[in-house]
């Protein structure tokens, strides 16, 4: 097992560099230059050649790829324009509030997901496997930042002015302004209601996925010789569904893992922009406007990292169901 | 004579299907007495795996239903119609089933050792420690090498052979006293099924149980079987002792199946087979169902015939022609 992970990890390190390569060419052959946004009218051309070195931008881009990827190597990202502060400090400081996110509606959507689909294969061609399809191909249709829109209308704006509910959740931000202000178990309910629907908003899209995918693989392994199996050893039908239905279930629904990271990425990016959340999504998308270079290669970097890692663990996670794969 | 173990009476499991009612077993009736190894043979589609499947409740019902007057008795228990909870107490413990295909009747997830010690856990209450050391044993007893190392590997680390040797030691760990093995060698190496075959032999000789044996494979019953019930479209057409079933078949079906197998005394002899294929159980012909492929059909046939006893314990046979 530990060889497998191993493995896997070395597998990864030429991919990492590939996508690292790409990422420079790609921010550093598009038209524009950072230097534009910081010209005045009427400046002198001397000067913004000046500008332009002192930024690097005067030397061809093979020299400084070179120079951009021994920088990194050793942990340096260079110095973002717009921050006028070190790009890993910029990262440091919304990397993780964009990890909470994802992580939060990543589990949210496998549970519920895997809750959801087992629930309609054992209880195939009922009233409630049906109503369930339909809310869920309702949800899987919709774009999560026209869901983030009607929660904000419904859970927050509504149910707090119109229909006088007792809860309502806020719609922008980490924390409310008294944050500062609050006990201890105060501060984390703050931080709850603030995160319950950016993560729907998330999470509501994947859910309606994994629990289709989870309903046909599991109708798919209860048809199986080792189901019947099961049953003629005389276990309870609890037994065979959650212990020898289920496990095999998963087996396909870990793809989803790999597979639904980078949508979830690209999704942060939207609802970071819709609830005010300090996030990496928020903070690349706004250095792309500002030529902000550095930011923008270390932010997509990143995110490629993370969804390098995520792959990873879907890979191990396969380890740990399938007993198959371990032993290869 | 001992006494049945099991009786069947005009079983009939019908399906329910959109294309209209599938009979699959249509009024069967038979017994399996204490200790013996009953064959049931006959063609893909015969009904011979609905019957054992019905025996064990394991159908899906719907779209599969058992009709009313059809009854299965189990050590004198009505096993139709049996609350859940006691048919699975039934099921594992005092009958147990090996399937045909040992390469996807294991769970390809657990462990051979998980697999066996739950079966002792539910039914023999025995703990985790205890499961274990009896699953070594039973994994020794079925004549897996190196049992010790074995409980603790999957299924996909064993050959067909071992795998379906692994099926027999789960269905033996409770000692049950009827064992349905459904073509437990089809899917194996000719070796492999003389020593499978071997294993079950000495294993009911050894514990006592009686086996339904379901096969299509008329050279294992002639090595393993007591007594033969010959099935065709759904019914019995045959009983009989295998003796008398392979010296004097009286149904024409059963003669037609004696015929279609090599035999050593003619070598290079074309073999004969049995013309046609087995009608689908939505539209079984009227009449015998068998006539439409029979060499020896003629007037009396298009009138559904009755299983006739013949002389002898336990003979008869569904043909007008074999009535004495």
């Amino acid at each position: 097992m530990t060889k497998y992970i191993l493995w896997r990890l070395a597998g990864s390190v030429p991919l990492v560099l590939g996508i690292a390569t790409i990422i420079f060419f790609l921010v550093n052959l598009a038209p524009g230059d950072p230097t534009l946004l910081l010209l005045s009218p009427g400046m002198n051309q001397e000067v913004v050649e000046q500008m332009r070195a002192n930024f690097g931008l005067d030397q061809p881009v093979y020299i400084r790829y070179v120079k951009w990827l021994g920088a990194m190597l050793t942990g340096d990202f260079g110095y973002s324009f717009s921050h006028s502060r070190p790009v890993l400090e910029v990262i440091k400081g919304v990397l993780p509030n964009t990890l909470i996110l994802s992580a939060f509606a990543l589990v949210i959507a496998f549970v519920t997901g895997i809750v959801l689909g087992t629930i309609q294969a054992v209880r195939q061609y009922s009233l409630m496997d049906s109503t369930m399809s339909v809310v869920l191909l309702f949800f899987y249709s919709m774009p999560s930042f026209w869901l983030a829109l009607m929660l904000i209308l419904s859970l927050s704006l509504y149910a707090r002015n119109v229909w006088d509910w007792p809860i309502w959740f806020p719609a922008s931000g980490m924390t409310g302004v008294d944050h500062e202000f609050l006990s201890f178990a105060g501060r984390i309910q703050d931080r709850v209601m603030h995160l319950v629907l950016p993560t729907l908003s998330l999470s509501l899209v994947l859910t309606a996925g994994i629990a289709r995918y989870m309903r046909a693989s599991m109708l798919e392994v209860v048809r199986q010789d080792f189901v019947r199996t099961a049953h003629a050893k005389g276990l309870p039908e609890r037994v065979v569904v959650f212990k020898h239905a289920l496990r095999n279930a998963l087996i396909p629904i870990i793809t989803l893992v790999g597979l639904y990271i980078p949508v979830l990425f690209s999704g942060t990016v939207f609802i970071e922009m819709i609830f005010a959340w300090p996030g990496m999504g928020r903070t690349l998308f706004d250095a792309i406007f500002q030529r902000d270079y550095p930011v923008v290669m270390a932010g997509t970097f990143f995110f490629a990292l993370m969804v390098v890692t995520a792959n990873l663990v879907a890979d191990v996670l396969y380890a740990v169901v399938d007993p198959r794969i371990r032993y290869e | 004579m001992s006494a049945p173990i099991l009786s069947v009476r005009d079983l009939r499991t019908w399906f329910y299907t959109d294309q209209g009612v599938a009979k699959a077993v249509d009024g069967v009736s038979f017994e399996v007495r204490l200790g013996e190894t009953l064959g049931i043979v006959g063609e893909s589609g015969c009904g011979k795996t609905v019957t054992s499947l019905s025996i064990l409740g394991l159908l899906p019902q719907p779209p599969a239903r058992i009709e009313e007057g059809s009854s299965i008795r189990f050590g004198g228990e009505e096993l139709i119609g049996l609350e859940a909870n006691k048919m699975r107490a039934l099921r594992g413990n005092e009958i147990s089933m090996i399937f045909q295909e040992p390469m996807s009747s294991l769970n390809p997830v657990y462990s051979v050792g998980n697999q066996i010690a739950e079966v002792l856990r539910l039914h023999r209450g025995m703990n985790k420690k205890q499961a274990r050391a009896e699953a070594i044993r039973l994994l020794a007893e079925v004549g897996i090498p190196d049992p010790d190392r074995r409980v603790d590997e999957y299924p996909h680390q064993l050959s067909g052979g071992m795998r379906q040797r692994v099926m027999i030691a789960m269905a033996l760990s409770c000692e049950p006293k009827l064992l349905i093995a459904d073509e437990p060698t089809t899917a194996l190496d000719v070796t492999i099924q003389a020593q499978i075959l071997e294993l079950l032999a000495d294993l009911r000789g050894r514990h006592g149980m009686a086996v339904l044996l379901i096969t299509h494979d008329l050279g294992v019953v002639a090595e393993v079987c007591d007594r033969v019930v010959v099935m065709y479209a759904g019914q019995v057409v045959e009983t009989g002792t295998v003796y008398e079933i392979f010296a004097d078949p009286k149904h024409p079906y059963t003669r037609g199946l004696l015929d279609s197998l090599p035999s050593i005394d003619n070598p290079g002899q074309r073999l004969t087979s049995i013309p046609g294929t087995v009608p689908t159980p939505t539209h079984w012909p009227a009449g015998c169902r068998f006539q439409e492929r029979c060499a020896q059909a003629g007037d009396g046939c298009e009138v559904a015939q009755d299983l006739v006893a013949l002389d002898g314990a336990d003979r008869s046979a569904r043909c007008w022609r074999s009535r004495p």
